[in-house]
């Protein structure tokens, strides 16, 4: 292949390297040595054990969330699931009254506005707190 | 000064002795100087990339796997440093159709240059080399300087090997013709 002709071209490569490279200050070597005995080795940190179980409560988090969305759904191949009945009887209603309370703090525009900037503020934080993993520096 | 393979130093630097890392620096400044100098294109700026480029790999020697060159990875790192500080993308692609190629044969060129005396030569090839563009330049420096394969120079750069094969190609080519175009002027001087 003509394209590959230059990996054999030995007189281009030969005239080539009589050619020097560019070389940085005489002094460049002391430098970077001087360098490596004034910064520190990095070590990494350790974690404790329970920064990285801390790491996995938003994901345990959202698993939990979509379980509880699928096991309340009106599938019937969740219909074997333990106290589904009871949460669709008893709990799924009282959620409804819940609801129902909350439906009458938005009833003034003002109050209503003010539930609603507060509430989306505190979701947000706790989101934000949630997801962003504390490290250790 | 005959130096040994890398890994011999990165072994001696590991167990301890960090005074090995200068043989290392020494070994490969000449190549990461020149390398982030074609991107820079200034001299303080390309040492200063070049020493904390040698730093940083002092730093994460210990996490250097060898399951590429030492000489790769340390010219992968001053490219993307030295890139960065450019706030350069990438290497910049120039169509094929953009300069005429003449298509001077290589034994034309080979002939005419080889019976040149070699600091002639020299002058010459210097002359040509300083046509080409920066990403040109770096390109051969690394193919032909720095002895890299195709592969590592797609390693380094980040552009496919096809990539680098036609552009190594194409540079050749200009190269030829540079070296063409200066023997023809300077044999109609003399003449």
């Amino acid at each position: 292949m003509e394209q590959d002709d230059f990996l054999k071209d030995d007189f281009l490569r030969e005239i080539i390297k009589r050619s020097p490279l560019e070389a940085p200050s005489d002094d460049f070597v002391d430098r970077v040595m001087a360098g490596i005995q004034v910064v520190p080795e990095t070590e990494a940190v350790k974690k404790p054990f329970y920064l990285d179980f801390r790491g996995a409560i938003p994901y345990a988090v959202i698993a939990l969330v979509c379980l509880l969305v699928i096991a309340t759904s009106d599938l019937p191949i969740f219909n074997w699931l333990p106290g589904k009945d009871y949460f669709m009887n008893y709990l799924l209603p009282s959620m409804g009254t819940l609801m129902a309370t909350l439906k009458s703090a938005f009833a003034t525009k003002f109050v209503s506005w003010v539930v609603l900037i507060s509430v989306s503020a505190g979701m947000l934080y706790f989101i934000d707190r949630l997801f962003s993993r504390r490290t250790m520096v | 000064m005959k130096y040994q393979e890398d890994n011999h130093y990165i072994d001696r630097v590991l167990s301890g002795d960090v005074a090995a890392y200068s043989l290392l620096v020494a070994k490969h400044k000449n190549l990461v100087f020149s390398i982030a100098l074609k991107i820079l294109n200034n001299r303080e700026d390309a040492e200063e990339i070049a020493q904390d480029c040698f730093l940083k790999v002092f730093q994460a020697l210990k996490t250097f796997e060898r399951k590429s060159k030492f000489s790769t990875w340390l010219y992968r790192i001053v490219y993307n440093a030295a890139i960065s500080k450019t706030r350069k993308k990438k290497l910049d692609l120039v169509p094929m159709d953009n300069y005429v190629i003449h298509n001077y044969s290589e034994d034309e060129v080979s002939t005419g240059v080889g019976e040149m005396d070699p600091e002639e030569q020299k002058v010459m090839v210097e002359r040509a080399m300083e046509r080409l563009t920066d990403d040109e330049n770096l390109l051969i420096t690394l193919f032909y300087k720095g002895d890299n394969s195709i592969e590592d120079i797609s390693n380094i750069t980040g552009l496919s090997m096809s990539n680098v094969k036609v552009r190594l190609h194409r540079i050749r080519k200009k190269l030829h013709d540079e070296l063409m175009t200066m023997m023809n002027r300077s044999i109609h001087r003399v003449n």
